[in-house]
């Protein structure tokens, strides 16, 4: 019981916390429905934050217990609130729009339509699978190599040990565990282990279903606020069941985590883009400095993202705008050096990843070929159709088609050119050394990457009439950073 | 190749479905082609995933041997939290007894050395031993590290340490630290613990 009541209570904190910091920069306003949308956003960030706030707490030497985390829930949500308050004022209760919920069954009845059983299906499919998924993710242990050798043996470690201690953190003995990885998962897994009191290993799996759950909440509510249709919605129900997510997700890895950082940032990065509002800069910074806190390939997509993103302004020559981007990323950058400064001060922690051969030619060209080899495994896991459901190519579809049209051209090349990107990075580094990553995880990035395109992209389509849910809702307005 | 599926879908479509004009009508036609793909993987995936997942669920760190280092392979569903940790390294061939029979006799904050076999299929033992045996860390280990290499042995590592794990060694045939002092403890010939007295 405790434990469940923990693992409950670690979550409500994160997600209380998201809320503030949604609340405190003026994102959403202070009224239970918009708070209620944005619950899954709101957990994403509030993990984020609190994450990025635990590692700086252990790099300077605080000792990270859950209730020093707990405390900066409370900060966190509690300033927020108080902030939007006095922006808002309290929400009253003609707020909570009861009215909207007064259903008698007879009017439920007159007014059910097609749609409404559709929906009332596709829910119900849902909450199954949920169901399903949440009996199978509890069961195993950590299982998988990565899972006990990494990600499952520091978080253990940062629940038994009160901060970084070197005899764990940069002993030699534990090779090959990462020592160099960015440690916001196993933080994440240390602070739900003390907030069940002990750590249970099995449970811990349904936390990065939670997350998942949430991941998936933060695109929905993202693209519902700029779209007047929700003819993107399919695209999240089949991501919400693609095995490629649950093949993976159940094992404890990094990568799908990380991945659905990378999503949100590029979804956030690419709504600045296009909008301006400087709110939507502050979560993509925020996003991405959660993805390279997670995984080193988060840190390099992160890396792109921005620099595609200060390339466009570049090419607009719109340098005030170019300003606020470089203040971003410059909030990015420190936002990550408490890790990398740690890291810098153990000289004894040896690196997996050797980057020197990449540049040495005669390597290279002993090992030509190793690219292709890396571009047949990565198109192999992109079209495996079974696995990530056609995600890739639509995306391609809506990216060739949007580079029509002027108004998304933009945000079409920015959508195209960091996957690209990425992609590229990823076959020099296998060039370098073929050992370094799976073939199956290391395309989640850019299948995450392609879903935020979809869904950014779908919602700036015209659609008829009668398809538009909401006609006066959305706030689909054709600018860019430069006039926001 | 399924892209250009998709794009021919799109043209398909919106040829028949007369809505918008220009590229508009191209992308809208693609936003229909998306999404009716999609809730048809939704369906199929929902009926796919879910029927996978209950038989998985049932037979989950199950496996077509019949015994896992010696005991019968079971389901994780069926064991307790320790017996399903313990199975995964069954499962991979460590001895669990021999590892849960050290666990127990380490205190908290003990630290330990670790003799390991150069066996390569040893490879991941150290991994899942040294997870298995957290909080009591490790000051070193010699022989198969778990990375497909083998360490040589560490004498200033075996002084900081509180025991001496051996792993499929024989503790008579130990050379790192000879005239080490302390008892000796042996489950079978090449497994023992050997408590360092400081």
């Amino acid at each position: 019981m405790r434990v469940a009541v923990g693992f409950v209570a670690a979550n409500v904190l994160l997600l209380t916390a998201g809320i503030g910091v949604l609340l405190g920069m003026g994102f959403i306003r202070l009224r239970p429905g918009v708070i209620a949308q944005a619950a899954g956003l709101g957990f994403i960030v509030g993990l984020s934050v609190v994450m990025l706030v635990g590692i700086f707490m252990l790099v300077v030497g605080i000792p990270v217990q859950f209730m020093s985390l707990a405390a900066v829930c409370l900060v966190a949500g509690g300033g927020g609130l108080e902030i939007a308050r006095r922006r808002d004022g309290w929400p009253t209760f003609r707020h909570l729009e009861l009215r909207r919920l007064r259903w008698t069954p007879a009017r439920l009845w007159t007014n059910v339509s097609p749609v409404h059983l559709v929906l009332a299906i596709i829910l119900l499919a849902l909450a199954v699978f949920a169901a399903v998924a949440f009996s199978v993710y509890k069961v195993p242990p950590a299982a998988s190599f990565d899972d006990f050798a990494i990600w499952s043996k520091k978080g253990l470690a940062l629940y038994y040990i009160d901060g970084l201690d070197p005899q764990f953190f940069v002993n030699s003995t534990y090779l090959p565990m990462h020592q160099e990885y960015p440690i916001l998962l196993p933080l994440l897994e240390a602070f739900v282990f003390r907030a069940m009191g002990r750590p249970d290993t099995q449970l811990i799996h349904v936390e990065f279903l939670v997350f998942f759950v949430a991941f998936l909440g933060a695109l929905a509510y993202l693209t519902y606020r700029e779209s007047r249709h929700f003819l993107w919605a399919p695209v999240l129900l089949a991501l919400a069941v693609a095995p490629f997510i649950h093949v993976q997700l159940g094992t404890g890895y990094a990568d799908v985590p990380m991945s659905c950082f990378i999503a949100l940032g590029m979804l956030t990065l690419g709504l600045w883009l296009e909008r301006g509002e400087r709110s939507h800069l502050a979560l993509a910074v925020i996003f991405m400095s959660a993805a390279g806190s997670t995984k080193f390939e988060g840190l390099i997509a992160a890396i792109l993202a921005f620099g595609t993103a200060g390339v466009i302004l570049l090419a607009q020559r719109k340098w005030r705008v170019l300003r606020t981007a470089a203040l971003g990323a410059g909030v990015f950058v420190i936002s990550l050096l408490p890790w990398r400064i740690w890291v810098a001060a153990h000289p004894e922690i040896q690196s997996f990843f050797h980057p020197s051969r990449g540049f040495d030619l005669d390597y290279l060209s002993q090992h030509s070929e190793l690219p292709g080899q890396a571009i047949d495994l990565i198109a192999a896991n992109i079209a495996d159709t079974s696995q990530s459901f056609y995600i890739v190519p639509t995306a391609l579809a809506f990216i060739a088609l949007a580079l029509l049209t002027r108004p998304s051209r933009l945000l079409a090349i920015f959508y195209l050119t960091v996957p690209v990107l990425l992609l590229a990075v990823l076959v020099w580094v296998y060039w370098v050394d073929p050992t370094t990553w799976s073939p199956n995880r290391v395309v989640d990035s850019v299948i995450l990457i392609a879903v935020s395109a979809i869904l950014h992209l779908s919602s700036r389509v015209s659609v008829p009439a009668s398809l538009e849910a909401r006609p006066g809702g959305g706030r689909v307005r054709r600018s860019t950073a430069g006039d926001g | 190749m399924q892209t250009v599926g998709v794009v021919a879908a799109t043209v398909l479509v919106a040829k028949l479905i007369q809505a918008g004009t220009g590229s508009d009508r191209y992308l809208f036609s693609c936003l229909v082609v998306s999404a009716v793909v999609s809730l048809v993987l939704f369906f199929t995936g929902v009926d796919r995933g879910v029927r996978q997942m209950r038989e998985e669920r049932k037979t989950i760190g199950g496996t077509s041997q019949a015994f896992c280092n010696g005991a019968p392979c079971r389901p994780y569903l069926k064991l307790t939290p320790t017996g399903a940790t313990n199975q995964v390294g069954a499962r991979m061939g460590v001895n669990t007894s021999f590892v849960q029979w050290v666990k127990d006799q380490l205190r908290p904050g003990d630290s330990y050395y670790m003799v390991m076999t150069a066996a390569p299929e040893a490879a991941a033992f150290p991994q899942w031993i040294t997870y298995r045996f957290l909080p009591n860390l490790a000051t070193g280990i010699e022989g198969q590290l778990g990375n497909g290499t083998v360490r040589q042995g560490s004498p200033s590592a075996v002084t900081k340490a509180d025991w001496v794990i051996f792993y499929d060694v024989d503790p008579r045939k130990w050379r790192t630290a000879r005239g080490n002092q302390g008892q000796l403890q042996r489950i079978a010939p090449t497994f023992g613990l050997l408590r360092r007295s400081r």
